[in-house]
């Protein structure tokens, strides 16, 4: 157990360490019901007056990120109540021209192949195409390991106007680092110019 | 049946279901820890509210922010209000969208397009 808490602890290390501009608010351990909403707002707190109508994407994309961490991390611990929640970290930073939201969590080894394909999945839809993608996929049935709605990484495309990343880093033979990173523009049109660069 | 009032959280809507006026409306945001639980009691106070003899509903969402399991629940609301909108009875949509928030503009399109009852989109500015 240790042995494996120092490499997750090496994970956050380098997630803290990527450069993604002046944080705004970063979050690390159990993502319970209760600290989702705290957490959300502060973030409207902080964010709301300056930004306007695009704070809605940073905040879409904030909670379901930290959704996805309560819902699907492989590292739980349980809470006050004896309920058990997803642990991972969560941080939201600001550039010039966007704001950035970036997610870390372990999932399981096996379960990587899974993960990788759906994000790939989503990555490869033009994002012109992502919403009619979105409308269509809503309209299915729930995946049976889904606890939700089951198109979370298209929303946080949509969200990032198809601006967004993914990692993994391999933890040990059981686990991997799941990261991601989404882009949201300050303005429209710095959403546009990014989409051409 | 009696009116109904939930009071708005920080992550779930306010709803008003008015039988004597017959109308439901929603407000605020929406990304409960378990939106299919919270969505189930508004899906069985409509249910109720038919099953005693009402002709016509009007539903109106002014939603600020949702989550993708609300969005799931808005389209199995929709599909709800759908099922009862027929030759007995009138069911008429509102959906609210804040000026330039194209992300809600456009799920409300996409219903609109989806549904034959009346919709209406309506945008507002805060």
């Amino acid at each position: 157990m240790m042995v494996q808490e120092k490499i997750q602890d090496n994970s956050y290390k380098r997630f803290l360490a990527m450069d993604v501009g002046i944080t705004i608010v970063t979050y690390e351990g159990i993502c319970t019901h209760e600290v989702v909403v705290q957490l959300g707002k502060e973030l409207e707190h902080l964010l709301a007056a300056s930004t306007g109508v695009r704070f809605k994407k940073v905040f879409g994309v904030f909670i379901e990120l930290i959704q996805n961490i309560k819902n699907y991390s492989a590292e739980t611990a349980s809470a006050q109540n004896g309920t058990e929640s997803g642990v991972g970290i969560i941080r939201v930073s600001e550039e010039s021209l966007c704001y950035t939201v970036t997610a870390g969590n372990c999932i399981r080894e096996s379960e990587q192949e899974r993960i990788e394909a759906k994000c790939a999945a989503v990555k490869h839809i033009p994002s012109a195409e992502l919403r009619s993608y979105f409308n269509e996929r809503i309209r299915l049935k729930q995946e049976s390991t889904s606890k939700g709605a089951g198109v979370g990484f298209l929303d946080i495309a949509i969200k990032a106007g198809g601006n967004w990343e993914y990692e993994f880093h391999e933890v040990n033979d059981e686990f991997t680092f799941f990261t991601i990173t989404a882009f949201i523009a300050k303005s429209k049109i710095a959403e546009e110019d990014a989409k051409s660069a | 049946m009696e009116s109904v009032f939930l009071e708005k959280t920080t992550e779930t809507p306010s709803v008003r279901m008015d039988v004597q006026g017959g109308f439901i409306e929603l407000e605020g945001n929406s990304y409960p820890e378990n939106a299919f639980e919270f969505y189930q009691q508004i899906f069985d106070w409509i249910d109720a509210y038919f099953a005693q003899g009402a002709d016509r509903i009007r539903a109106v969402f002014r939603l600020n922010y949702f989550n993708t399991s609300s969005a799931k629940c808005m389209l199995n609301f929709m599909t709800l209000l759908q099922k009862y909108h027929g030759d007995d009875k009138i069911v008429t949509v509102e959906w609210y969208y804040e000026e330039d928030d194209d992300d809600m503009l456009e799920i409300g399109k996409a219903f609109s397009v989806d549904f034959t009852m009346p919709f209406q989109l309506l945008s507002f500015v805060d």
